[in-house]
């Protein structure tokens, strides 16, 4: 899938205009809240933290406290389940084979 | 204070009482004090303070500035009297903030007096310190010579052949899911060697999952001998399970030849996590773990 980042690498589902679109499978199947807590570093690039340490891409990792993230997935694959057995619910209706 | 002002009760003038030779490090403050009453002298540049005319009893000595301060001493003087304030040698730790931190040589142990992340910690005597956070993470640090200093910065996980067990409980890929199978990686004397092939991974993780909540980065020490790509060779990541699949954090180790030192950050990261490493899936690609530690 394609995200952007910005200038502190953070990642983002839209572009206002100034951020780096780049393609990676590592979100595949993540929600929105879940990726714009992450930041991706791509390789042959490098994210100097605020104390001085230099990363150097390829990282990904979570600038927001994991666990939220994590919360946030767990919602959203609860709806995404929620509407497929709803919408199987109904073909079953349309079928006549609901019991 | 002043050597030429009489004291009471200190036998005054240098002509009565005992004289008391104090070791201490050369420019440092030397304190002597009984019942209320305080004389002090600085060391000079041989090391030494010299006070003259103490009158017998019990008196509390102390040094401060310039290397550390000692922990006070008491001594009883019943004539001239000689004492040693140096310190044997100091191991200046820095340690993930809110960390209870001691150190220990099986006889004497001692704790930092805070959880600030920094501790100037004077031993008394030459040994192996083994110097112990409260999340399981230890170091030894051996002293052997006075006026030794030594710095200790680095919590390791995987230390030149050593897998820090009471911590990691072995490094393995024993637990560890993945869409492609896993092999264990091989251990070396001295390191963990990682060979790709084109249906499997290598990989070598932590058996048990490591408190990482006050660490800011972790530091992975490898060597990349083979690539597929300029970016395919050694893959580090770090989750609170053990599914490759699903991890939380995932540093690629690049794809150029040579050793080198990797950063993670991690500094939103808290609780137990597992780290692993793991070699992708070609026969071009191999290289090796060396050390990992947490600062």
């Amino acid at each position: 899938m394609k995200i952007y980042i910005d200038s502190d690498y953070k990642c983002h589902i839209t572009n206002d205009g100034t951020m780096t679109a780049v393609a990676t499978d590592y979100f595949d199947g993540k929600c929105d809240a879940y990726i714009e807590g992450y930041r991706y570093i791509p390789a042959g690039e490098s994210w100097t933290r605020s104390d001085g340490v230099v990363f150097a891409g390829e990282m990904i990792a979570p600038w927001k406290d994991w666990r939220e993230l994590y919360a946030a997935q767990r919602e959203y694959e609860r709806q995404m389940l929620a509407e497929y057995e709803q919408a199987l619910s109904e073909i079953e209706v349309a079928l006549g084979v609901s019991g | 204070m002043s050597e030429m002002v009489p004291l009471y009760g200190f036998g005054g003038g240098g002509g009565t009482g005992a004289a008391l030779t104090v070791k201490a490090p050369a420019g440092c403050t030397v304190t002597v004090s009984k019942d209320g009453k305080t004389k002090t002298k600085v060391a000079d540049s041989a090391g030494v303070a010299v006070f003259k005319g103490l009158g017998t009893g019990t008196w509390t000595l102390t040094s401060t500035g310039v290397v550390q301060t000692s922990a006070p001493q008491t001594v009883t003087i019943t004539a001239d009297y000689a004492a040693d304030l140096r310190a044997f040698a100091t191991i200046n730790v820095s340690y993930p903030a809110g960390s209870t931190c001691t150190a220990t040589d099986g006889v004497t142990t001692m704790t930092a007096p805070d959880t600030g992340g920094t501790w100037a910690c004077v031993v008394p005597n030459a040994g192996d310190w083994v110097i112990s956070l409260d999340s399981g993470f230890r170091e030894t640090v051996s002293i052997v010579q006075d006026g030794q200093m030594e710095t200790l910065n680095q919590w390791h996980l995987y230390n030149a052949g050593a897998e820090c067990r009471y911590v990691t409980g072995g490094w393995t890929e024993s637990g560890y899911t993945h869409y492609n199978p896993l092999q264990t990686a091989k251990k070396e004397e001295n390191r963990i060697s990682f060979k790709g092939s084109n249906s499997s991974n290598q990989l070598a993780g932590t058996e048990n999952p490591i408190d990482i909540s006050r660490f800011t980065t972790i530091y992975v020490d490898l060597e990349v001998t083979g690539a597929y790509s300029n970016d395919a060779s050694l893959t580090i990541v770090i989750g609170y399970d053990r599914n490759i699949s699903n991890m939380m954090i995932r540093q690629d180790a690049g794809g150029t030849i040579g050793r080198r030192t990797i950063p993670i950050d991690v500094s939103s990261v808290d609780g137990n996590v597992y780290i692993a490493v793991f070699v992708q899936t070609s026969e071009a690609c191999s290289g090796y773990l060396y050390n990992c530690w947490g600062e």
